[in-house]
């Protein structure tokens, strides 16, 4: 913090009011805000860490290669079951999420608001394309993971070049 | 456009209980406050006017408005500010993240210009230091103040603060007085409260809710004037006194008809308030 504080007894302006938004753009601004906080929050982060885990575990059951066209159905099968899991986490913290204000007990502050619930819970869902997002991120990331350390390039010194 | 709130016979009623009955009032800009016992109906009125709760009968036009029309609801909630008598908040939203998500609630949607306006609010009610804070490390007057932040965002034409200086040390009352004072300016400000000082330093005009009823209305000096003549202190307590309260000094202070020979004093206005509301600012109107 700098030394020299400017004060001043004049508080600053307010702003200026215009034509309400459209509907979408609030519906746009308030799934930006959910779809942060669902990331950080505690239920999804675990649920994440746990589909992690489930789908290193599976991958590394399946036969090595770099291609095996066998094993196909069995990792299909896997990120199935992996997203679900990972859907059932990321559908309670969002539920979580939907009904904090009743949780809260903070339903006069959403009340007298423009926005309307069925917005908020229009966002909440839409919310929900970041953790899908997030969800095919993981997925991709742990596969490559395990193709990366499984390779006959990498564990086979004949395999190099 | 409109700048009043009008209502007729506006009528709240849960189970047989009318909370509020019959209320005609019309509010113009300026700092209004609203003074009652607990159970007079403060807060169910203070939530039909920040629409929150729909009355049972009678009318309310808000700033030209109707709320009975979902659409001119909508219009008003754009240029209110509430403040709930006790607000729940989202505890693990920091500061900001709380005013931040309302602002955008209120359909402020340019992220650039919100996040200036949240500053503004926090600066205005001097949490612009704790703003990354969680909610649930605050105190109970920080988080009355962000409350209060909150309902200050868009610069609302209509301001209806429900008990907003309680749980405030001295200082940040003085301020809050202050505060609402400047707001009152070219807005509606309606105050509801249980500190007649505050309505003494706040208002240009007090309404006195009775049991659901508007059993006063007028100015503080007004409220004040209705206890001229009523007051007295004596060495000890009287029985013909309405009210009686002993001073810090270990004298008693007498509200009512003062017998003869009475040393009369200067009324406050809570002399008034305590005239007018009676036995119900005791109590004794719910035991009854």
């Amino acid at each position: 913090m700098s030394a020299a504080t400017i004060t001043s007894a004049t508080p600053p302006a307010a702003p200026v009011r215009t034509a309400p938004p459209p509907a979408r753009a609030v519906r746009w601004a308030l799934t930006r805000v959910e779809g942060r906080r669902l990331l950080r929050h505690p239920i999804f982060l675990l649920g994440m860490a746990l589909s992690a885990v489930t789908l290193a575990l599976l991958t590394g059951r399946l036969p090595s290669g770099a291609l095996d066209y066998s094993a196909t159905p069995s990792m299909l099968a896997g990120d199935c079951f992996v997203m679900l899991g990972g859907a059932l986490w990321t559908f309670l913290a969002a539920f979580l999420a939907v009904t904090r204000d009743r949780r809260d007990d903070a339903q006069d502050f959403y009340l007298a608001q423009p926005t309307t619930a069925r917005l908020r819970t229009e966002a909440a869902l839409l919310s929900l394309a970041w953790a899908g997002m997030a969800g095919a991120v993981l997925i991709a990331r742990v596969r490559l993971f395990w193709r990366d350390r499984r390779s006959p390039a990498r564990n086979d010194p004949a395999g190099v070049v | 456009m409109s700048r009043t709130i009008e209502m007729s016979e506006l009528r709240k009623r849960y189970g047989a209980h009318d909370v509020v009955g019959g209320v005609r009032l019309d509010i113009s800009e300026g700092v209004t406050g609203l003074l009652g016992p607990n159970g007079a109906g403060k807060t169910t009125l203070m939530r039909m006017l920040a629409t929150v709760l729909a009355p049972t009968g009678g009318h309310l036009r808000i700033l030209g408005r109707d709320l009975d029309d979902a659409e001119q609801r909508t219009e008003v909630r754009r240029q209110l500010g509430y403040m709930p008598q006790e607000p729940g908040f989202h505890r693990h939203f920091t500061v900001f993240e709380f005013v931040d998500y309302v602002a955008i609630l209120k359909e402020m949607t340019d992220t650039r210009a919100r996040h200036r306006e949240v500053r503004r609010v926090l600066e205005r009610v001097d949490l612009g230091d704790v703003a990354g804070r969680r909610i649930r490390k605050l105190s109970g007057g920080m988080r009355k103040r962000v409350a209060m932040a909150q309902a200050l965002l868009g610069d609302p034409r209509l301001l209806v603060l429900d008990e907003p200086a309680s749980a405030l040390d001295p200082e940040q009352r003085m301020r809050f007085r202050e505060l609402i004072s400047e707001l009152g300016d070219g807005r509606i400000v309606l105050v509801s409260t249980h500190q007649t000082d505050d309505v003494a330093a706040l208002c240009q005009r007090v309404i006195v809710l009775r049991v659901g009823h508007a059993a006063f209305d007028g100015t503080p000096a007004q409220l004040s004037a209705l206890a001229c003549d009523r007051v007295w202190i004596a060495d000890t307590r009287d029985d013909r006194a309405q009210l009686s309260w002993r001073t810090a000094e270990g004298r008693h202070r007498h509200v009512g008809d003062p017998p003869l020979g009475a040393r009369l004093v200067s009324p406050t206005i809570e002399d008034g308030y305590l005239l007018l509301a009676g036995p119900a600012a005791i109590g004794e109107e719910l035991a009854a």
